[in-house]
């Protein structure tokens, strides 16, 4: 495999697959670093299952095509010995919690300190070793049991680490629990890591940018409008956030006042004239400043400058032709105080 | 009834006394009943496997010829593997015609359907995630077989005790193939059949009472099996 950069992992071209029904995914351009944690958002049925499992090559393109990009001086493993996925049903095998978790490093033929580095994983996934080992695997909660599928990844070690909606069904503690395992992984290990959640502030938490997917196509980057408060509490019961020369932002309640928001994108509307009558709290004037194709998708990123902060939204090539958008003409961008989610 | 009775005394009187006539029929009953059964699950189970994971064009057409071959007639294959088997048949140079080998040949072909059919469904009853979990895990082809069969163990079990059945209380095969030579072919089935012919009633209740307690053995072994897995 050629590299193109080595700090490249995933590289995703033209890459097409479509199943029964009417379903199609679509993803021309793809680009995932190594040592990045990349979250994938979009409501049920969007395609984030069906990109994770092509990513972890357990499907196969129906056209385009995805290369994992081997490390300067890296070994020729299998693909499937380099990086895992934990299915969103994960599954565990009918034996011990410890044989569960040892699995992957007997058919790799690996048995030196096994327990240690069983019992390791175990701890990392916030399982009591002592407990869980010797369980069998119906004795488990359903956060246990994908603990223990977490753990039986874990201790493979892999370049990187695909989660398929590692949270849901499960309870509060074991997703705080998820979340730390994860936190610590990339800071401890720089695994490349790519999450899907249709929690979105969940997944802020744990990745450092998130791609958002609709009807099986990349919608755009949810991360690019961070909004670093201070927050205080205004009118309505809602927070707002000022913004130098031109007026404040709303939001819902944050969870501190110094918490972090982030505004998708896709969310914000923009408008060519100034509209009264909004069911939208946040409503502020701005210059368009610069547009911008976004490479993966036929969608168009402008960035809207409103005072001393610069705001993206996305639009389509349709809407954008519509509202005669260019750099250095005033729009209004409008979206909901609910919109803000918090890291 | 007094008659019964008498019988069945002798009989046990026969097996504990080590009557060699009654033993070597007993030998080469197991004999050729166990090495029928491990050949028929070296290549049974893997097929079965096969039939059971993987779609592909004809499976079910194929399916459907194993699931008819279950209630194959004993003498049906008989009379088949003789047809090859004997001195003029295309396989008559190998001299497997009133051998232990021909009964092993032809009770392998009698329970491999029992096999392939009974592993192919108990892998398709298997969780439809196992496959990629195993995959995402790193498993080769070869021990995601293995894997899944161990994962199917009981339902595999099930099968293999069933086909052992077939194959240790069959008369058809071990007669026609076998030919009921003393000291040589003959077992238990074509001993019964022949002693009861010739009025010998207590050997035919001795070999009967091994008969039953080999078939109640291997199935309460399953049963503890089945519950020590739990």
């Amino acid at each position: 495999m050629k590299a193109e950069n080595t700090s490249h992992h995933f590289l995703v071209r033209d890459l097409e697959y479509a199943y029964s029904g009417n379903f199609r995914l679509q993803v021309p351009h793809l680009v995932i670093d190594r040592g990045q944690s990349l979250g994938i958002s979009g409501p049920n049925g969007c395609g984030k299952s069906t990109l994770l499992r092509l990513l972890a090559f357990l499907e196969t393109p129906q056209a385009g095509s995805i290369e994992l990009v081997q490390a300067a001086g890296g070994d020729t493993k299998r693909l499937h010995h380099r990086i895992t996925l934990l299915l969103q049903d994960h599954y565990l095998l009918k034996r011990s919690v410890f044989e569960n978790v040892a699995y992957g490093l007997r058919v790799r033929g690996d048995r030196e300190n096994l327990r240690d580095r069983v019992f390791r994983a175990l701890q990392d996934s916030g399982l009591d070793p002592e407990r869980f080992a010797g369980r069998k695997w119906h004795e488990l909660s359903g956060g246990e049991a994908r603990r223990v599928s977490l753990a039986a990844r874990l201790i493979l070690k892999p370049e990187a680490l695909l989660l398929d909606e590692p949270v849901a069904n499960i309870d509060r503690e074991s997703a705080l629990l998820i979340k730390d395992v994860i936190n610590t992984l990339k800071e401890r290990d720089n695994m490349t890591m790519i999450i899907s959640s249709h929690d979105q502030t969940w997944l802020a938490g744990v990745t450092d940018s998130i791609i958002q997917m609709r009807d099986g196509k990349i919608t755009g980057l949810l991360y690019e409008n961070s909004l670093q408060g201070p927050w205080h509490p205004d009118i309505d019961g809602l927070w707002a956030m000022d913004i130098q020369d031109a007026g404040k932002i709303y939001a819902s309640k944050p969870p501190a006042p110094y918490s972090r928001g982030i505004l998708d994108p896709a969310n914000i509307i923009i408008a060519t004239r100034e509209q009264a009558d909004l069911s939208a709290q946040n409503l502020l004037r701005g210059t368009v400043e610069s547009m911008e194709q976004i490479h993966y998708t036929d969608s168009i990123s402008v960035k809207v400058k409103t005072g001393t902060t610069h705001f993206t939204c996305t639009v389509t090539h349709h809407a954008a032709e519509n509202l005669h958008i260019f750099p250095g003409k005033t729009v209004w961008l409008i979206f909901k105080a609910s919109s803000i989610i918090w890291e | 009834m007094g008659y019964l009775l008498e019988g069945v005394q002798q009989g046990i009187g026969l097996l504990f006394s080590g009557n060699i006539e009654t033993w070597s029929a007993i030998a080469v009953s197991l004999q050729a009943s166990l090495l029928s059964i491990t050949a028929a699950l070296i290549i049974g189970a893997p097929a079965g496997f096969v039939l059971g994971y993987y779609e592909f064009p004809g499976r079910r057409q194929i399916r459907a010829v194993f699931d008819t071959l279950l209630a194959l007639p004993t003498v049906v294959v008989g009379l088949v593997v003789y047809g090859f088997v004997s001195s003029r048949g295309p396989l008559g140079h190998m001299e497997l015609l009133f051998t232990v080998s021909g009964i092993v040949v032809a009770q392998t072909i009698l329970i491999l359907p029992i096999v392939i059919s009974l592993t192919a469904s108990a892998i398709e009853s298997l969780d439809m995630r196992l496959g990629n979990t195993l995959i995402t895990l790193g498993a080769s082809r070869r021990q995601i077989v293995l894997t899944s069969l161990y994962e199917a163990k009981i339902a595999v079990l099930t099968a293999a005790v069933t086909a052992y059945g077939r194959a240790i209380s069959e008369v058809g095969v071990s007669m026609m193939i076998g030919g009921n030579i003393k000291w040589h072919t003959r077992t238990i089935t074509t001993a019964i059949a022949l002693e009861s012919g010739k009025g010998n009633f207590a050997m035919g209740i001795a070999l009967g009472l091994v008969l039953l307690t080999i078939a109640f053995t291997v199935n309460a072994s399953l049963i503890i099996l089945k519950k020590m897995s739990k």
